[in-house]
């Protein structure tokens, strides 16, 4: 398979970053699916990526991690500091030591379908290096990241930590092989939304090669509940541009059902309607304001990351601003 | 060069499949995995661009090696000589047996008789000779052999047609192992008699409804000539619905009433309905005042049940509705018509006195609802030879009679009459001799110790023959206080026909030209003995009437075909005229008493000078019995079931027999399949090559 960098329209939009600039540099994701340690890629991957950045991303974004919280409705009014209200008379709610600064759930689709790669490395092992790298990314930044895999549901949860060896356990229940008949996304979700009981962050590793109907409503089980959800979706390279030419039985690897195909015929038919399911699925990302990236297998997971980390910063700004304009007295609180 | 098997040749079209398949094979298969299908649709198949052909070489040795196959399995020969030699044209004998028992009476099946012989006679070569039977209970010659030595075919065959228009079905039944038999054996006499066609192969034809009512039994003890074959050509009833109904009863007992008959309805096992009805009809049609009697038979099955009450003595046949095949529905019974008569006592006594003849003669003769029986006490005796309006049957005299009187008496006996004389004491000496013209008889008061009784009782004799039956022999109850000893014995004319247990005659018969005396050497009154005062007195009685009347109680009935012993129907058939249902009358010879030309079913009148009355014939029950008989179960009886083959079909048997003989002679076929091993192994090692050329090319990436 031509390993160029098929960008998408994602990607092409995106802004000259500094990540960007590093491009040139950047890690083919075919040589790094060659080790076989999922710990060495995310190192592998992290530490590159911070060997690239001139200024920590974390900067503005890490203000929302400090000691001092403000106070929400919900939280344990015995954790306020009242001794920075009698100074500010803002409520500040005091973190202890051992508590993280955020809870991060990684749900890693580890269906039939992701077995698919039409290179030397699967869809599959696309997203375990994305889970992995996002994890040790995290984990580095202290926060606390637990792991659902699933398929046609739960197959696999690691509660969310920040301890000594959680790091190993996450990246061995990474290890799961594909499995199920199908991919069903809107039981693992539901399920996921009524484990959750604490607010955090939902990343959704998918294809998303699923009927939508009901994907709406259980992803708003999820932000209803105030966590913050990124959905990435990992392609292969021929799904999206479906470069086939000679008629062939095409084969469900989920299902196994046959289906001559003729791919010069149908090529137009099977990219409309690929991208109209992926305009769906923007759609229900932006009503639900939920962040979307794409990736494809063939592109550099530095890229993954970064973009991961741009859309945070993005959002961090973003809910700063709609924050500013309910209740700007707030927002100076919260910048002191 | 010739094919043995000509049709293999289709075979060839074989070798254009590889050739279609070359062309318009599909695009190369082959599974490619993907991970969903949500996005596609199938695609038709596509016809491939490339028409060209390949590989002309392995494409040739592909259809040599079909076509060698082919040609082997066509088993090709090379005639030496097409000349037959013609054998002289041997013809067929062919007796055409036509059905005409009364099952062939049904609706729509005597049409296909002409159908059926019609499609035989265009089968026919002018070779064969044919003859024409018919059969039902016996069979007859239509149509002979001898006809077939008209010049031309159409006019020997426009005979048989003609004659078969004539024919008929008739009401006998079917004797199919008696027709059959008698064919057989008469084609195999003709055969051996005709010195022109030696060779000839003999076929019997059978044309029949084959119903289950015909019998074989002839055929037990025949022994099937080899050389017969017999064809079925079976005809089949398209309405299957039949019931039909009989009589059952002994028809020996000619006695039975009525009340003692019983009928039976027997419903076809394929028969759809299963309700039918009966009612009572006479020659105008069915009785409609009484509503018809309904029966629930299932097919396959029989219902018995009591005759009707016949109201009127004019009703005489039993209709069956409910079925589709009329022809066995209808049961004649023959009427029986109401006869008055008298009974004349010579003598003296009263009718009120219980101690006198009279009383108990009087008594007896009640008379029945078919018979009025007047008892009459008659003083002059010249009565009984004059023309009367009724007529007397019976006389019953006693006691001293006049010389006029015995003289008249013997007068009426002697013309056909009955007399039954009681002796009263030994003054009756005198009329007895004058009665019997006897001088030499002696009566004598018998001295009886204390009772006599009787024995020595002939009991096959008409008049006792009601006590036959061992447990109404038993006389000894009877006891005579009183008698009279006689020396009246058996003689050419005269016969004791019972006798005291001092062996003393007590009932005499006498036959005077035409009539009869008996003479009971006792009287039944009370002071001579106990008889009328016993249970044996009435049918005694009875049975010196019935004697008298020389007519027997019962109705018999017959079937169709049988013979009938006028001797059952009256004492004296002399002089017999019967009429048939069809009005035709036949008179009975003097030295026979027997009547055979039953052909009908019907109400049959008999008439003699005397009397006169009526029998039922009907047809016969096992012809009732239409269910089909399978044509195979004639096999059983050694009977082969086969066509012959016309001079023509034996000449094609024999050339397609020659080639055959030549074929396996010459065994081409044998080198054919060998030349296609040799192309299919060359074919094999060329396709390897091409394949291995093939590998080592490099691949064309798409």
């Amino acid at each position: 398979m031509a390993t160029s960098a098929s960008t998408s329209s994602e990607t092409a939009n995106k802004p000259a970053e500094p990540g960007r600039s590093a491009a040139a540099a950047l890690i083919d994701p075919a040589s790094l699916m060659r080790i076989k340690s999922l710990m060495v890629r995310a190192k592998f991957v992290v530490e590159g990526f911070f060997s690239g950045l001139h200024r920590s991303p974390f900067h503005g974004f890490s203000v929302e991690f400090s000691e001092y919280r403000e106070y929400s409705p919900g939280d344990d009014p015995r954790y306020l500091d009242w001794r920075l209200y009698a100074r500010s008379d803002r409520y500040y709610v005091k973190r202890f030591e051992d508590e993280t600064n955020l809870r991060v759930h990684l749900l890693v689709d580890l269906s039939q379908s992701m077995g698919y790669g039409s290179g030397d490395y699967t869809k599959a092992d696309y997203a375990r290096t994305a889970a992995a790298t996002l994890a040790y990314f995290l984990y580095r930044q202290r926060d606390a990241v637990g792991l659902f895999t699933f398929t046609e549901q739960i197959d696999q949860y690691v509660p969310a930590r920040y301890r000594t060896g959680h790091l190993q356990r996450l990246m061995a229940g990474l290890q799961t092989a594909v499995s199920g008949t199908g991919t069903n996304l809107e039981s693992p979700l539901e399920h996921v939304a009524s484990m959750l009981n604490k607010r955090g962050l939902v990343i959704l590793v998918s294809d998303l090669l699923a009927p939508l109907e009901l994907l709406a409503s259980r992803l708003s089980f999820l932000t209803s509940r105030g966590h913050e959800v990124v959905l990435m979706r990992i392609l292969d390279p021929a799904e999206v541009e479906f470069n086939f030419n000679s008629p062939a039985m095409f084969q469900d690897v989920e299902t196994s059902r046959d289906l001559y195909v003729d791919p010069q015929a149908i090529r137009t038919q099977y990219l409309q309607r690929f991208n109209d399911h992926e305009a769906e699925v923007k759609e229900i990302c932006a009503s639900l304001g939920i962040d979307f990236c794409r990736f494809t297998t063939d592109q550099p997971l530095e890229l993954a990351l970064f973009d991961f980390v741009n859309s945070r910063l993005q959002r961090g700004k973003a809910s700063g601003a709609r924050r500013f304009t309910r209740n700007p007295s707030q927002v100076s609180g919260s910048q002191g | 060069m010739s094919l043995l098997t000509p049709l293999y040749i289709a075979g060839l079209l074989g070798i254009s499949l590889p050739i279609l398949f070359h062309l318009i094979r599909r695009s190369p298969s082959g599974q490619v995995p993907f991970s969903s299908l949500m996005f596609l649709s199938p695609s038709p198949p596509r016809l491939t661009r490339r028409s060209r052909i390949d590989h002309w070489l392995l494409l040739l040795l592909r259809a040599m090696a079909l076509l060698l196959l082919v040609l082997a399995f066509s088993r090709p020969f090379l005639r030496q000589s097409t000349n037959f030699a013609i054998g002289g044209s041997k013809g067929r004998r062919i007796a055409i047996l036509v059905d005409t028992s009364a099952s062939m009476q049904r609706p729509g099946v005597w049409k296909q008789v002409s159908t059926q012989v019609d499609q035989l006679l265009k089968e026919l070569t002018p070779a064969d000779r044919t003859a024409l039977y018919g059969f039902d209970r016996q069979v007859t010659e239509i149509v002979g052999f001898d006809h077939s030595l008209r010049p031309s075919q159409q006019q020997r065959h426009a005979l048989i047609r003609n004659q078969l228009k004539s024919l008929t079905p008739s009401w006998l039944n079917t004797e199919l192992g008696l027709a059959l038999s008698t064919i057989a054996t008469e084609l195999e006499t003709l055969a051996d008699q005709d010195e022109i066609h030696v060779d000839a192969t003999l076929q019997i034809v059978l044309v029949s409804d084959f119903q289950q009512g015909a019998t074989l039994d002839q055929l037990d003890s025949f022994e099937w000539p080899k050389n017969v074959k017999l064809q079925v050509r079976p005809i089949e009833c398209p309405q299957t619905t039949n019931a039909s109904l009989h009589l059952v009863a002994d028809r020996t007992q000619t006695d039975q009433t009525d009340e003692d008959w019983r009928l039976r309805i027997d419903n076809a096992s394929e028969s759809a309905s299963e309700t039918y009805h009966v009612q009572w009809a006479n020659h105008e049609g069915p009785i409609t005042n009484l509503p018809p009697r309904s029966i629930y038979v299932l097919p396959g099955t029989s219902h018995v049940m009591r005759v009707p009450e016949r109201k009127a003595a004019t009703w005489d046949r039993l209709i069956l509705s409910g079925d589709n095949q009329p022809f066995d529905n209808t049961l004649f019974m023959a009427p029986r018509l109401q006869e008055t008569f008298e009974v004349a006592f010579i003598g003296q006594g009263s009718q009120q006195d219980p101690d006198d003849l009279l009383y108990y003669l009087k008594n007896v003769f009640t008379g029945d609802p078919l018979r009025t029986i007047n008892v009459v006490q008659m003083a002059q005796t010249r009565e009984l030879n004059l023309p009367r309006n009724i007529p007397i049957k019976l006389v019953v005299a006693s006691g001293i009679l006049d010389e006029e009187t015995a003289s008249s008496l013997r007068t009426y006996v002697s013309r056909g009459g009955h007399l039954l004389y009681i002796i009263k004491d030994e003054t009756d000496q005198p009329s007895l001799q004058q009665l019997l013209q006897d001088k030499q008889i002696q009566l004598q008061e018998a001295d009886v110790a204390n009772y006599a009784m009787l024995s020595e009782i002939n009991f096959s004799h008409p008049i006792f023959s009601s006590f036959a039956s061992p447990q109404f022999r038993d006389f000894k109850s009877i006891h005579f206080w009183h008698y009279r000893k006689s020396n009246l014995t058996n003689s050419k004319n005269r016969r004791v026909l019972a006798r005291f247990d001092s062996n003393d005659p007590a009932v005499i018969e006498e036959d005077v030209d035409d009539g009869k005396i008996w003479i009971m050497t006792s009287g039944w009154q009370p002071a001579d003995s106990q008889l009328a005062r016993s249970k044996k007195f009435l049918p005694l009685m009875v049975g010196i009437l019935e004697r008298s009347l020389g007519i027997l109680a019962g109705v018999p009935q017959y079937h169709v075909g049988e013979e009938v012993d006028c001797l059952s129907l009256t004492q004296q058939p002399k002089s017999m005229t019967i009429i048939n249902p069809q009005q035709d009358e036949f008179k009975l010879a003097n030295n026979t008493t027997i009547f055979d030309q039953t052909n009908f079913p019907g109400i049959y009148r008999w008439e003699t000078s005397q009397n006169n009355g009526f029998f039922a014939v009907n047809l016969a029950p096992a012809e009732s019995q239409t269910a089909p008989l399978d044509p195979t179960s004639l096999e059983q009886h050694g009977i082969q079931i086969g066509r012959q083959l016309s001079s023509d079909e034996e000449q094609k048997r024999d050339r397609q027999m020659r080639d055959r003989e030549l074929e396996s002679r010459q065994k081409f076929w044998q080198w054919l399949i060998a030349a296609a091993v040799v192309i299919v192994l060359g074919e094999t090692w060329l396709s390897g090559r091409l394949a291995r050329n093939l590998h080592t090319e490099p691949k064309e990436t798409t």
